[in-house]
């Protein structure tokens, strides 16, 4: 067998690669291979990423490009660059970007650590979600003393959430679903 | 190890090359882990205009300025300084990308003088880069085999930024950072390995095939894109998704302890093999760096290589703690900056022949 990259010496050296799970083998001589060997080992992140972008699974020609509501970047340009342009591209490629990360990492399902705060600024977010469940009940009975009861109390809360935004700083993210099955106050 | 006739390396009194270091220091320089963060609700550095692009340095200091980490913002550093923080690898190049808008944070250092770069870096190190590719990037170092160590610092950074900041996270996909690559845990563990046996002997290629099948890859002295200058390469982590912190970093230390293992046996092998050719190998770089009056940082790479080697191996006698300084000191910037002015490359090269003959006295 010749040598892939000058056809001219033996191929001695066989090398396999394996990206995001897909194999492809290079046959070289040593002199082509010492050559190769170095760009190899050095192989850029950026580089396989967009060797991986490539082969992904994107709209096609007669399907208009995907565009992120809230930055304005369309899947194609993410294509082009390699980066997204705002957390929120993830949920709007989600379709497209859940295939690609699974060709990068094997998963496209995160497993690791999750942002948690402190017990105390927990146990505040906790007590606001159930007050403010309280309130929702007491307004759909009708009982508005409650309801007015229960609202002041929020408010006497809010406050310190308010500055706490003002500092870029929000209620505790969902950790576990129990502390933020409302929804609200979510990125 | 029987001595030739005539040539005794141990004639100078004896030292302990690993005085103050750890067993693994005879491959391992340092462990780093690096976590990416970004805020919720905000466009990632490459979309930021200049006015958010403050508020999210604002964002930064106002985290961790409270836990001791002093702000340095890119534009009020000169060229040489924001160099030599590369050169110390507490930031990236990429940081310099757009210095009006970007930012360090780093842990106080008693010992060294970021401004001046006089003195010596302490034994660990904690950076938070802000707008670099994601918001937030922190990275904790340990000058050691230490990656447990560097994650702690790392998580505890992470834990200041939570408590003020909305990080971006998505319960399907993790922690959201600008490039895929990154998403998940958005961590990466590094592990820096001197591997010049495993070089000379052309095994690199067997190395990264090995790494690339556990999801590791290998990078150089700088990080992506970098050569393996001074055969030092990067060890780090290319899967950040499905796999937890602690899967990834177990997999780090046992892909590092097979690496260490091989070196040293390739060590062994190239010096069983032709013990002659090794040793000549490593005293020219020895008699180059005693005597030479110009080195370039090139040359300096290889010969420094060759004397670490020689030094792990007992035939040239100097310590490793001097040898891992001597790296980073005679770098272009940290040279310039501890000469106080910029210097040609002529000036530089004598500057730093004599420095480093100065250190081998030590």
């Amino acid at each position: 067998m010749l040598c892939e990259s000058c056809h001219q010496q033996p191929a001695t050296v066989h090398l396999t690669t394996i990206v995001g799970g897909e194999k492809t083998e290079q046959h070289l001589c040593a002199a082509c291979c010492q050559k190769h060997k170095q760009a190899l080992t050095m192989a850029g992140m950026s580089t396989l990423l967009l060797n991986l972008l490539q082969g992904s699974s994107t709209p096609t020609s007669d399907q208009p490009d995907i565009r992120c509501e809230t930055c304005g970047q369309t899947f194609d340009e993410f294509q082009k660059s390699g980066t997204l342009g705002c957390p929120r591209c993830y949920e709007s490629f989600r379709t497209h970007l859940t295939p690609l990360l699974t060709r990068i990492h094997g998963s496209a399902r995160h497993t690791g650590r999750a942002p948690s705060r402190t017990e105390e600024q927990s146990h505040i977010r906790r007590r606001m979600d159930a007050l403010k469940r309280e309130m929702d009940r007491a307004v759909a009975d009708e009982d508005f003393e409650l309801a007015a009861k229960l609202r002041d109390e929020l408010r006497a809360m809010t406050p310190a959430q308010d500055s706490a935004q003002d500092a870029g700083r929000n209620p505790a993210p969902c950790v576990d679903g129990a502390a933020c099955s409302e929804g609200d106050n979510h990125a | 190890m029987p001595e030739l006739p005539g040539f005794n390396p141990a004639a100078k009194p004896p030292i302990n090359p690993f005085e103050g270091m750890s067993p693994e220091s005879d491959v391992v320089l340092t462990s780093r882990v690096r976590l990416a963060r970004n805020h919720a609700g905000m466009p990632f550095p490459g979309l930021l205009d200049p006015e958010k692009a403050q508020d999210s340095i604002r964002r930064a200091a106002e985290a961790l300025s409270p836990h001791g980490l002093t702000l340095m913002r890119m534009d009020s550093l000169s060229v040489l300084q924001r160099q030599t923080l590369v050169e110390r690898w507490l930031i990236s190049r990429d940081l310099l990308k757009s210095p009006d808008r970007s930012a360090v944070l780093v842990s106080e250092f008693d010992s060294w003088d970021i401004k001046s770069g006089h003195g010596e870096l302490p034994s660990k190190m904690l950076s938070v880069m802000v707008n670099e590719e994601d918001h937030l990037r922190v990275q904790a170092f340990v000058n050691e085999f230490n990656l447990d160590e560097a994650a702690r610092i790392a998580f505890e950074a992470d834990q200041w930024i939570i408590e003020k900041i909305d990080v971006a996270y998505d319960e399907e996909f993790g922690y959201l950072t600008a490039c895929p690559t990154n998403t998940g845990t958005g961590m990466r563990a590094s592990v820096m390995l001197h591997m010049p046996a495993l070089t000379w002997a052309g095994e690199m290629g067997k190395v990264t095939q090995a790494v690339s099948k556990l999801g590791l890859t290998l990078r150089g002295l700088y990080g992506e894109g970098t050569e393996a200058q001074g055969d030092l390469y990067q060890l780090s982590n290319q899967v950040t998704l499905g796999r937890t912190e602690g899967e990834i970093l177990d997999d780090m230390r046992s892909a590092a302890s097979q690496m260490m293992d091989w070196e040293r046996k390739v060590r062994v092998a190239l010096h069983a093999g032709d013990r002659i050719a090794l040793e000549d190998r490593l005293m020219r770089a020895l008699g180059v760096m005693e005597r030479a009056r110009k080195i370039s940082a090139k040359e300096f790479m290889q010969r420094w290589s060759c004397l670490r080697l020689g030094a792990c191996m007992k035939l040239i006698p100097l310590r490793l703690s001097a040898l891992d300084r001597l790296l980073t000191a005679a770098q272009p910037a940290s040279l310039q900056q501890s000469a106080g002015e910029t210097l040609s490359d002529e000036q530089r090269d004598v500057r730093r022949a004599s420095m480093i003959q100065s250190a081998m006295k030590e």
